[in-house]
């Protein structure tokens, strides 16, 4: 029997006594309901939708004809011991085809009532002639009128002692250095962990009023691997705690200490392998689940982001390969006939998952690419408006895929790439190492990371990269990197693995002005890829 | 109970969008009262209003007025690992329990260092510039609703689609420090910012042009100008041609540069060459047991010196505790190296040693941009890079790509658009291979992160002010669809 500290907490009986001592929720943050403030009550507390009322009436009565209005309370806490908590407020108002935003830190019946009528106000500096319509997609009420979410998780971080968490990333900060040969030892050695919950309060004038508390947990584990000789290396990434839909218990109930050995043992292999400099050519190329789901998300997450593709983010990220959405739905050809692509805001344990997003909509599971062609985009309720004729034509439902975030109170709502599978039905059973044995003379790269343009259309991947003969690894090539564009990418797909040796990861999304960063999980399995354009990364024109 | 922020007069229609001087020092006493004595405490309120209006497809998309606050707790007792808390209430229950875990942190992480391991007060004896625009807090968001009209009028009537985003924003901080010994400082700032930046495309995407500019001042930015630059850029920018990857002698216009000159001088650091890694160790120095930098070495181009002074009045960024007017590199020779606060805390044990990251200003020269178009016989202009990523930290390679405006250059005269590239380039072979040096500008390099602002107030504002340069055999590796 393991013994944790909490165990032994609760075995001693000192359970009752720790818990006020731990100060395991320190900070009372007021909120003011009635005629004093007292610490914010629990998200579901009726009152909080009379704080929400009370802004969306504020604003209907100046002149908005939709509003919304948010209610968030973050609490983040990371290994090392930081902590922070952020209480906002935020409502949205529509006015004549305009949108305008107000939001502060203070949850007060009085503030309720400006935010309301700050918002419409914003909104209305710009009716000055030009007219622009929004025709918000229909909102089903019987499936999204609300109520009340948690995101199941089995160890609430906030709930827990802090001292089971700081020394389970302790220990494995211990492990990692302990894992040593004669000739190497274990440097710049990181394990961090991070928790966030989000307490959330939605309300619209559409009629909808829900309550959620979601939570995102992750962190890093990396080290670089020295050789003591020559003081030449390798790092090592350890990919199994990118943020997902949990509690403390994705990191504690993975086998991570395996993992870490696992991989130090395979990277230890990886660093006998011979040195050759990079075969500049036209090469098959395999890439792990990491590397796909990084493209998956790039190159079909963020090209199918409505707003995105509309030119709305033209001034910031940029725009999208995806440039006339309305006609390409349903014709054009992203890939090859094998790539499927589903999105979806409903899987258990990934990071994008909530029962209604933020116009209150319960997001459907939609169909981004069948068979190597566009069938959808992502969308909110206003885009979803921009493709009224088209899902029509396509008999396709007129609604929103679910795909508004607001990271917070303090920032309106935008389209964020919803959690994206890249699924493989084909009964197929490849894995990564099939996959390797496939090829005769090719490259393989171990968690590329990809830098794409402003468009999507084309990138550049880097990470450490193999040269494969027959099937084996047969030498590490330095400063390989490869070269693509997007949509010979996705037709030169030679085999995809099978659905067991796909992986889930948690990204983030950063876009908007001002800026604001939302997560989603994107799930990928293994992909060999034809001739695609292998180059010395390092190397100039 | 202190209501503080939920006090019906802060919370009036027309009430100060920022706490004033007296709540900052109100709200940092009472903290500052109950935290551990000893150590290094350092206690920051910011409160904050940001107005902003986005648009896009020549129509506003979102207008918005926020307000926020940041409490942020930091203390260091016998370690180099602080302890932190931030909160956004004020309250005085809320103040209270996020020192009192503050306090318990700290407290478990305080090790058996000696004392002279920590830091002293360093008061900066400089006087700072003013960073506070009336004109920028004040801004109507009526006057933005007004403008964008007439902005997007212009674009619209070409049939081009204009895009942009418009920000205003004020912040009002109180920064205070204690030191092991007792010492104290506390110091009152207020700053604004302006952010404006533009982009023309044509609606089937066959050309783009962009223009942007950000600073305190408001009055010092002029929205129409830069639309107007913008357009012109995406007119010039159609009909682009393909021409194939090479070394070209290329100039970049002041917003390029920046983006080159910027990861040169973020490697400026200390801490990094004194483990014997990255391009500025020089080497092991095995007398002392420690790798020696390129400290006085001439490392770039003589032409080149860049420093910051808090004191220079187009810098415009507040007075900061450690940091200090400095020149990074003067005439090609390397003169100082940024140090982080930790590394101070662990190697230096001095106090006036870190210099800025953000805002530096690097010394132009007098040539036009005609000029040196004139004089290219073959070359590329560059109006902005976009999507940098550094692929070795060693050599300090970057890539990224061109985007906005990129003109071919034959025989003294911009002859045609070309479609974007790839390219894959050094900042630091750039540094050693200019051809000519233009007159500078401050360029588009606004803060979106407040949160940095919290730990170093230089943060706040970014002012980069770097010049046009003509560089010898810029490497472009690749063509790129996106336009």
């Amino acid at each position: 029997m393991t013994y944790t500290r909490r165990k032994l907490v609760k075995q001693t009986g000192l359970a009752t006594a720790g818990f006020s001592m731990l100060g395991i929720v320190p900070k009372p943050a007021l909120a003011m309901l009635g005629a004093s403030p007292e610490p914010a009550p629990p998200i579901q507390d009726p009152r909080l939708k009379e704080l929400i009322n009370t802004a969306l009436d504020a604003a209907k009565s100046s002149g908005a004809s939709y509003a919304d209005a948010r209610l968030t309370f973050n609490d983040t806490l990371s290994s090392g011991g930081g902590r922070e908590q952020g209480m906002s407020f935020g409502v949205r108002a529509l006015v004549d085809g305009y949108w305008g935003f107000a939001a502060s830190p203070v949850w007060n019946v009085q503030e309720a009532g400006r935010l309301g009528r700050s918002a419409v106000a914003q909104a209305k500096v710009n009716l000055l002639g030009k007219a622009r319509e929004v025709d918000l997609a229909p909102l089903d009420l019987s499936a999204s009128s609300g109520g009340h979410w948690t995101m199941p998780v089995k160890d609430d971080p906030f709930e827990i002692n802090f001292h089971e968490i700081e020394d389970y990333a302790l220990a494995l900060q211990l492990y990692i250095a302990r894992l040593r040969t004669p000739k190497t030892l274990n440097r710049m050695i990181r394990v961090s962990l991070q928790f966030v919950r989000q307490d959330k309060a939605l309300g619209t004038t559409a009629g909808h009023y829900s309550t959620q508390r979601l939570y995102r947990t992750g962190g890093v584990i990396s080290f670089f691997i020295e050789n003591s000789v020559d003081r030449k290396g390798a790092n090592v990434f350890i990919d199994r705690i990118t943020p997902a839909g949990a509690g403390f218990e994705y990191v504690r109930d993975q086998p991570l200490r395996k993992y870490i050995r696992e991989e130090f043992e395979k990277t230890l292999e990886e660093m006998e392998l011979p040195v050759i400099p990079v075969d500049v050519g036209r090469f098959d190329t395999l890439i792990d689940p990491w590397g796909m789901a990084s493209l998956v998300s790039q190159t079909i997450g963020t090209a199918t982001e409505m707003d995105r593709a509309m030119g709305y983010e033209a001034n910031a990220g940029g725009t999208s390969y995806i440039n006339e959405p309305g006609d390409m739905i349903g014709s054009l050809k992203i890939g090859s006939q094998a790539i499927s692509v589903t999105g979806n805001r409903n899987e258990a344990g990934s990071v994008g998952a909530v029962k209604w997003d933020d116009d209150g909509v319960v997001p459907r599971d939609f169909v981004l690419v069948e068979n190597g062609i566009l069938k959808n985009m992502q969308t909110d309720r206003e885009s979803a408006g921009w493709l009224k004729d088209t899902y029509q034509k396509h008999n396709l439902s007129y609604a929103s895929n679910g795909c508004a975030f607001a990271p917070d109170s303090m920032y309106p709502p935008a389209i964020h790439s919803a959690n994206l599978k890249l699924s493989n039905e084909s009964g197929s059973t490849e894995t990564l190492d099939s996959l390797r044995g496939q090829i005769e003379n090719g490259i393989e790269f171990k968690q590329p990371g990809f830098t794409m343009d402003f468009q999507q259309s084309t990138g550049l991947g880097v990470g450490t990269a193999f040269q494969i003969k027959k099937g084996k690894r047969v030498s590490s090539i330095s400063n390989a990197g490869v070269l693509f564009r997007t949509p010979e990418l996705w037709s030169g797909i030679k085999a995809l693995g099978g659905s067991d040796s796909s992986r889930r990861y948690g990204w983030a999304s950063v876009k908007g002005q001002p800026v604001q960063t939302a997560y989603h999980s994107v799930t990928s399995v293994p992909a060999l890829v034809k001739e695609l354009t292998i180059i010395d990364k390092s190397r100039k024109a | 109970m202190s209501k503080r922020n939920h006090d019906p007069e802060w919370l009036q229609e027309d009430a100060p969008r920022l706490l004033t001087e007296a709540e900052g020092e109100r709200v940092v006493r009472e903290a500052v009262q109950q935290c551990e004595p000893g150590g290094n405490l350092r206690v920051t309120l910011m409160s904050y209003w940001t107005g902003s209006l986005k648009w896009a497809r020549n129509r506003a998309a979102m207008t918005s007025d926020r307000r926020d606050i940041l409490l942020s707790l930091t203390l260091y007792i016998r370690s180099a690992q602080p302890a932190m808390v931030l909160t956004n209430q004020i309250d005085s229950d809320s103040v209270a329990a996020a020192v009192k875990l503050l306090n318990k942190r700290a407290l478990e992480k305080a090790d058996t260092r000696p004392l002279d391991r920590q830091l002293e007060i360093y008061e900066p004896d400089i006087p700072s510039t003013p960073v506070w625009s009336d004109e920028t807090f004040n801004r109507p968001a009526s006057k933005n609703g007004a403008l964008i009209n007439e902005l997007t009028n212009k674009s619209e009537s070409e049939g081009l689609l204009s895009a942009g985003y418009i920000e205003s924003r004020g912040v009002n901080a109180t920064y205070f420090q204690r030191d092991p010994y007792g010492r104290e400082s506390r110091r009152f700032g207020q700053l604004t910012q302006a952010e404006c930046s533009i982009t023309v495309r044509y609606p089937d995407g066959s050309g783009s042009g962009w223009a942007g500019l950000s600073g305190y001042d408001f009055g010092a930015i002029s929205e129409s100008k830069l639309a107007q630059q913008a357009l012109d850029k995406c007119m010039a920018s159609a009909n682009a041609v393909r021409i194939e990857p090479g070394r070209y002698t290329t100039i970049l216009e002041p917003q390029a540069s920046a983006t080159m000159i910027e990861s040169f001088v973020k490697a400026l650091s200390r801490g990094t060459p004194e483990t014997g890694r990255g391009p500025l160790t020089a080497g092991a120095d095995s007398a002392v047991g420690r790798f020696l930098t390129k400290l006085g070495l001439r490392i770039v181009d003589e032409r080149v010196t860049i420093s910051h002074n808090p004191s220079d009045p187009a810098m415009g960024t507040l007075a900061t505790p450690f940091v200090e007017a400095v020149t990074l590199i003067e005439n090609g020779v390397l003169t100082n190296l940024f140090n982080s606060y930790t590394h101070a805390l662990n190697e230096l044990v001095e106090t006036n040693v870190t210099a800025p990251r953000q805002a530096f200003r690097m010394e132009g020269g007098n040539i036009s941009v005609e000029e040196m178009i004139s004089s290219t016989e073959r070359g590329l202009i560059v109006t902005r890079f976009s999507n940098p990523q550094m692929i070795d930290g060693d050599s300090l390679l970057l890539t990224g790509v061109t985007r906005d405006g990129l003109w071919l250059i034959e025989n003294g005269k911009i002859s045609k658009a070309v479609r974007n590239f790839r390219f894959t380039e050094s900042p630091w072979f750039m540094m050693n291979n200019i051809n000519q040096i233009g007159a500078t500008a401050p360029v588009w390099n606004p803060v979106s992160n407040l949160r940095s602002v919290v730990i170093d107030p230089q943060n706040a504002i970014a002012p980069l002010i770097v010049p046009t340069l003509k560089i010898n055999d810029f490497s472009f590796t690749s063509t790129v669809d996106a336009v």
